[in-house]
């Protein structure tokens, strides 16, 4: 059997750590100094807490020495408000460090993820290319989430869990040496044993993850493949082979748990021995040396909360081997290199007075292997109406993205009269073309956010131009709030019209001189395609025009129709010129609508 | 769902494994009963040492007495210490029981099922619904037995301190009650807190999706600036919902520490005082101030269980949904066994898939055995479809399908699928060696397997391969072509020797020569089965005996190609765009 989803874990899981955990630490200590203040906060109220607990049990020995053994009536009033008092102080501050703490890790991971998504935005299409929206996701949420828990939860705890330590080792001490050092003699091997058994477990359950991820690609297949099963009679064999996988990882799960049980088993019978050792120790010194039944019960107090901080810290590290991993995607995200910068000398604006774009024999390939584009060159006159025909994986949609400059061409040049675009500020340039997808691609927010894509550097007035050109009025009418009408998932208070009537609004909301749309092809009710024409006719007024046309009527009202096959240009022309030539585009054209369509 | 129906969910898994809930039972108790136990021992074991300190008799302390009893003690924590893993062992073992279960369930559902339920869906239904914490498995189990374990702490512990002194007890655990109750009143509050939290992330997440998969439009637009001000926008109103709700889990989780600490307070000033009087040890005070501490984590505990069993319960109400969806297209292995399929007929057959328009249409026709017979029309004409209904994956709404004369459903289903071959458009392969993707759990000679792979023309593709007929395929195996699958799988559609292939457009990946090849030698080989098959080549069509046109699921005429393209339009039409399909392809290159 062939387990080919190790690979896939393994890279999920960022097993193979980048940075090492000392450069990481570096990495993570700087996202900290804004907030020392908080921090030293924190940590003062943390000392507080772990005061309180390390004095209840100091009150109850007094009592016991003292205050009993004396008689003192007042005195056990006394003891006893002490030891309210204590524990008040110690809630309280127990109570504003989580909020002192939490709010500095909230702050630390707010700051990260706003770091992160503005970064995200510099690199360059093809990393969106490869990286879909839940990976991107995970990283800018969860990943960054995990990093604040790291900070605000286990970092706290754990320096906690050690001052504990510490304190009650310390206090021990001062009470009685010997008695410490015998159950210290105890706790020391008891810390490395446990060490070495958790990074033993860590394997362990690193291999039952894999059955898991297993048995889940196993389900996949077999789910997808449910039609050939049944005609097969294949079901009992693959209820059987579950059974296999279900009981691969039952074995080794069940072998891991008791194993790990049995650590903690130890564990709890060690405290045991520690109590024994302590009675016998302890008894000695009460009957020779004076210790007092007080200093007695202080030790078995303390000996109690000196196992439970242990127990902690082995259950943190595998969440903090985690958090390592998350930390690794995200420093690598933040360091993934800005792919398309402004060149140097870069100019701020674009003419408005130009008259030419050109493509000068451009080539273009994705990822080094099949060119998309094979010198290409074409000329777009200002005002035409260009239309981009051809086959499907033809370099259609490759142009736009040549023209938004999400790519650059591997060779040659698109100029506008004569000048390389590339000679543009990337921001002026796209300030001067309006794209129209297939995809509508709205974001959660109002209409009128929406029409200006959240950019904030847009006036009402030139929100209710674009809405004005496009004829979309009637749209913002209809809806209750106008404007700020919030937009529900995916747009659906809106009718497929009226949103391909706000995507064209969207596109002349900066009232660009050069429209690029890539026509949707889903067919419409006559009525809607009737007023997504007449939009069209609008948007395309006083504007030139590059479509990657679908639609009849676009195709045949272009000025020019450029035929792309496999990258390269191979018809050029109006539409009756191209149909009489009888080639690649009539052969495609009849494919495509049927001969008698034309109105 | 009614709580008696979940109980009996529960116990329908439970039930094979009844001693092991009666074990599990006694074993709690027996854990717990230990836990408690410990204090009691400290009161021995200090009452002792104050009594032989004042008995200036130090001998009188019988240390060795104590070791023992702490020995037995330790043993007893060292077998109790195993109890969470017979927990979590038998929670295994439901997980195991109920995702075979469900699996099951799930493999006899037909294509609506398919249809309904993404499949990622299921997948998460069959593995984390079940497996994850605090879900399916470990509430059945973990989830019952841990509030029965606090449960039990609790009585012991209150049982115990009223055992020593029934006037402390009452007098310490009194604050318990009235923090319950500030407990409750802040429970709706905090989960309001929880749905606030939850939309505010789910807020966030939209932004974050909009912007990544909308990338195109954010840089067009340039609204970088104005996108990443939304997220801090959002990110600051998080803060403000998120440190509520973190002020509220602390307020929330410390009620039970402050009702045990008020209660030590109570022990050392009222208990100090009674110990004063001679009505009470020391040693009984400690007990006292032990058990206090040790409420606190059952008090916690037991409260979580109604949190986890919602959780459990929405996801056992989405198996129910796997496991109810109600099934249309039921094979049975009942009925009179087929001995050999002579013909297969349609008698109005109407098939829609989801109550739409009709993907067949009173489909009236006959396929005699023996023939070969090609389904030609454009596209969504129902010529998939008529396959599948014929290989039993659906079932007509209206009409009938006879197989010899009876229906199709009366027959046992078993010896009807194998005499039947089927290759569907995509070809469906596992992860699994060629060989045992063709031979598919069947018992099939070696050299026959040799021979199918042969017919279907993988010999190059076998020797280019590395491991040959064994080489693995999926992801980290080997990933081969479409083509290639297809190949096999029509392999694996002759490898029981059918009587009656149904094809559906398998020799797409074949060039000309090739397909030539195959059908040639398929025919010559399997001379007697019934060929259904689906093509758009003319070479292909015009070796069938019989060509079925169709359109918009209407069987519209049938004949040989002359026949049909001197009279049939729609025969003619498909011609036509044929042609200008290998027309294109043409003036392409």
């Amino acid at each position: 059997m062939w387990y080919w989803d190790e690979e896939i874990l393994d890279t999920e899981e960022g097993e193979i750590r980048r940075l090492s955990v000392a450069r990481m630490l570096g990495r993570m200590l700087p996202l900290l100094r804004p907030h020392l203040g908080a921090l030293a906060c924190g940590i003062l109220l943390l000392l507080v807490t772990v005061a309180a607990e390390i004095g209840g049990p100091l009150v109850l020995r007094y009592l016991i020495d003292h205050d009993i053994t004396g008689g003192d009536r007042a005195g056990i009033v006394r003891s006893a408000v002490a030891y309210a008092l204590i524990f008040i102080v110690g809630m309280g501050a127990g109570y504003l460090q989580v909020i002192v703490t939490t709010r500095m890790g909230l702050r630390i991971v707010t700051r990260l993820k706003n770091r992160m998504f503005k970064h995200l935005f510099t690199l360059s299409l093809a990393y969106f290319d490869k990286n879909p929206p839940g990976r991107l996701m995970a990283r800018v949420e969860s990943d960054a989430e995990r990093l604040q828990m790291l900070f605000s939860e286990v970092a706290i705890g754990l320096f906690r869990s050690l001052v504990l330590l510490v304190g009650v080792l310390v206090v021990m001490l001062i009470a009685d040496a010997r008695v410490t050092a015998s159950v210290l003699a105890m706790g020391v091997p008891l810390c490395l044993g446990t060490f070495y058994f958790l990074t033993y477990l860590r394997g362990i359950y690193r291999r039952i993850r894999k059955l898991y991820a297993r048995i889940s690609t196993f389900l996949t297949e077999y789910v997808q493949g449910i039609p050939i099963l049944q005609v097969y009679g294949h079901i009992e064999q693959a209820r059987l082979k579950l059974r296999r996988r279900n009981l691969d990882k039952y074995r080794v799960q069940t072998g891991a748990m008791f194993f790990e049980y049995g650590l903690w088993s130890v564990l709890w019978t060690l405290e045991v021995a520690a109590v024994m050792v302590i009675i016998w120790v302890g008894s000695r010194q009460v009957f020779g040396t004076g210790m007092t039944v007080g200093t007695l019960v202080l030790f078995l107090e303390y000996t109690r909360r000196l196992f439970f901080p242990i127990v902690m810290f082995s259950e943190q590290v595998s969440f903090i081997q985690r958090a390592l991993a998350s930390a690794d995607r995200v420093f690598a995200v933040l360091d993934t290199p800005s792919k398309t910068p402004d060149y140097p000398g870069a100019r701020e604006t674009v003419p408005d007075d130009w008259q030419q774009l050109a493509f000068e024999n451009v080539s273009f390939s994705y990822d080094g292997g099949q060119k998309a584009l094979d010198g290409l060159s074409f000329v777009v006159n200002r005002g035409e109406r260009i239309a981009l025909a051809g086959e499907s994986g033809g370099g259609k949609t490759t142009v736009t993205n040549l023209l938004l400059r999400y790519y650059e061409p591997t060779e040659g040049k698109i100029t506008l009269d004569g000048v390389d675009i590339k000679g543009y500020r990337q921001r002026a340039w796209r300030e001067k073309i309006g794209l129209v997808l297939q995809d509508i691609h709205l974001f959660p927010g109002s209409v009128g956010e929406n029409l200006r894509a959240l950019a904030d550097d847009i006036s009402p007035e030139a929100v209710e131009q674009a809405v004005r050109t496009v004829q979309a009025e009637k749209v913002i009418e209809r809806l209750s709030e106008g404007y700020e009408t919030e937009l529900a998932e995916g747009g659906a208070n809106l009718s497929m019209g009226e949103r391909q009537l706000i995507s064209f609004g969207r596109a002349v909301v900066r009232d660009p001189d050069i429209l690029v749309l890539d026509e949707a092809t889903a067919s419409v009710d006559p009525a809607t395609e009737r007023e997504i024409q007449a939009a069209l006719a609008r948007l395309f007024e006083g504007r030139t025009s590059i479509v990657v046309a679908h639609r009849l009527a676009t195709i045949v009202s272009a000025d020019r129709i450029l035929v792309l096959h496999r990258g390269k240009l191979v018809e050029e022309g109006d539409h009756e010129e191209l149909y009489e030539r009888n080639g690649i585009y009539r052969a495609l054209f009849d494919l495509q609508f049927k001969s008698g369509e034309i109105a | 769902m009614v709580l008696s129906k979940r109980i009996g969910w529960i116990w329908s898994y439970w039930r094979p494994h009844r001693r092991v809930l009666v074990a599990l039972f006694i074993f709690t108790l027996v854990s717990s009963a230990v836990a408690i136990a410990f204090p009691l021992v400290f009161r021995t074991i200090i009452d002792e040492v104050t009594a032989a300190l004042g008995s200036d008799d130090p001998a009188s302390f019988n240390l060795g007495r104590i070791m023992i009893i702490l020995a037995v003690i330790g043993v007893g924590r060292f077998i109790a210490g195993f109890y969470p893993a017979f927990r979590g062992w038998t929670n295994l073992k439901l997980e195991v029981a109920i995702r075979e279960d469900i699996f099951g369930e799930v493999l006899k559902k037909d294509y609506r099922f398919l249809n309904h339920f993404r499949t990622g869906d299921i997948i998460t239904r069959l593995t984390d619904d079940i497996a994850d914490y605090p879900k399916i498995a470990w509430f059945c189990c973990s989830g019952i037995f841990r509030a029965v374990e606090s449960g039990s702490k609790l009585i012991f512990c209150i049982g115990a301190m009223f055992i020593l002194d029934w006037r402390l007890a009452l007098l310490s655990t009194a604050p318990i009650p009235a923090m319950l109750y500030f407990f409750y009143l802040l429970r709706t509050r905090l989960s309001d807190a929880w749905d606030e939290q939850q939309r505010s992330t789910s807020e966030t997440n939209s932004l974050l999706e909009a912007a990544f998969s909308g990338i195109r439009i954010v840089k067009a637009f340039c609204a970088e600036a104005g996108q990443a001000r939304r997220l801090d926008q959002l990110l600051q109103h998080r803060i403000g919902v998120q440190l509520r709700t973190a002020k509220l889990m602390v307020a929330v989780h410390s009620f039970d520490t402050v009702a045990s600490r008020m209660g030590q307070v109570i022990v050392l000033a009222v208990g100090g005082y009674m110990v004063l009087r001679g009505e009470l040890t020391i040693g009984a005070l400690y007990a006292f101030y032990v058990y206090l501490d040790m409420l606190i984590f059952p008090m916690m505990d037991v409260p979580n269980l109604f949190a986890t069993s919602r959780v459990a319960f929405v996801c056992m109400d989405r198996e129910d949904e796997l496991r109810d969806y109600p099934v249309q297209v039921i094979h049975r292995e009942e009925g009179p066994e087929l001995e050999k399929i002579e013909e297969i007929a349609f008698q109005r057959v109407t098939f829609s898939y989801d109550d739409g328009r009709p993907a067949l249409s009173e489909v009236d026709l006959r396929i005699p055995f023996g023939k070969r017979i090609a389904l030609v029309g454009p596209v969504a004409s129902g010529k998939s479809t008529l396959l599948k209904v014929t290989a039993g994956l659906l079932v007509p709404q209206k009409g009938e399908v006879l197989v010899n004369g009876r229906p199709l459903a009366s027959w046992d289903w078993r010896t009807y699928r194998e005499r039947i071959g089927y290759v569907p458009q995509e070809s469906l392969l596992f992860s699994e060696s060629i060989g045992e993707n063709v031979s598919f759990g069947r018992s099939v000679a070696d050299d026959w397997l040799r021979e199918c792979l042969s017919i279907s023309q993988m010999d190059d593709d076998l020797e280019e391969l590395p491991g040959g007929i064994d080489t693995v395929l999926g992801q980290k195996g080997t990933l081969i072509s479409g083509g290639q699958k297809q190949r096999i799988a029509i392999a694996r559609a002759i490898a029981h020797h059918p009587e009656v292939l149904l094809l559906d457009d398998c020799t797409a990946s074949l060039d000309a020569r090739n397909e030539d090849r195959f059908w040639n030698r398929l025919f010559s080989v399997l001379p007697d089965t019934t060929c259904l098959l689906i093509s758009h080549r003319l070479s292909t069509i015009t070796r069938a005996d019989t060509i079925f046109v169709f359109d918009d699921g209407r069987l519209v005429d049938t004949g040989t190609h002359d026949e049909l393209a001197g009279r049939c339009d729609t025969y003619r039409d498909f011609l036509v765009t044929e042609e200008r399909r290998s027309d294109l392809e043409f003036a392409a290159t």
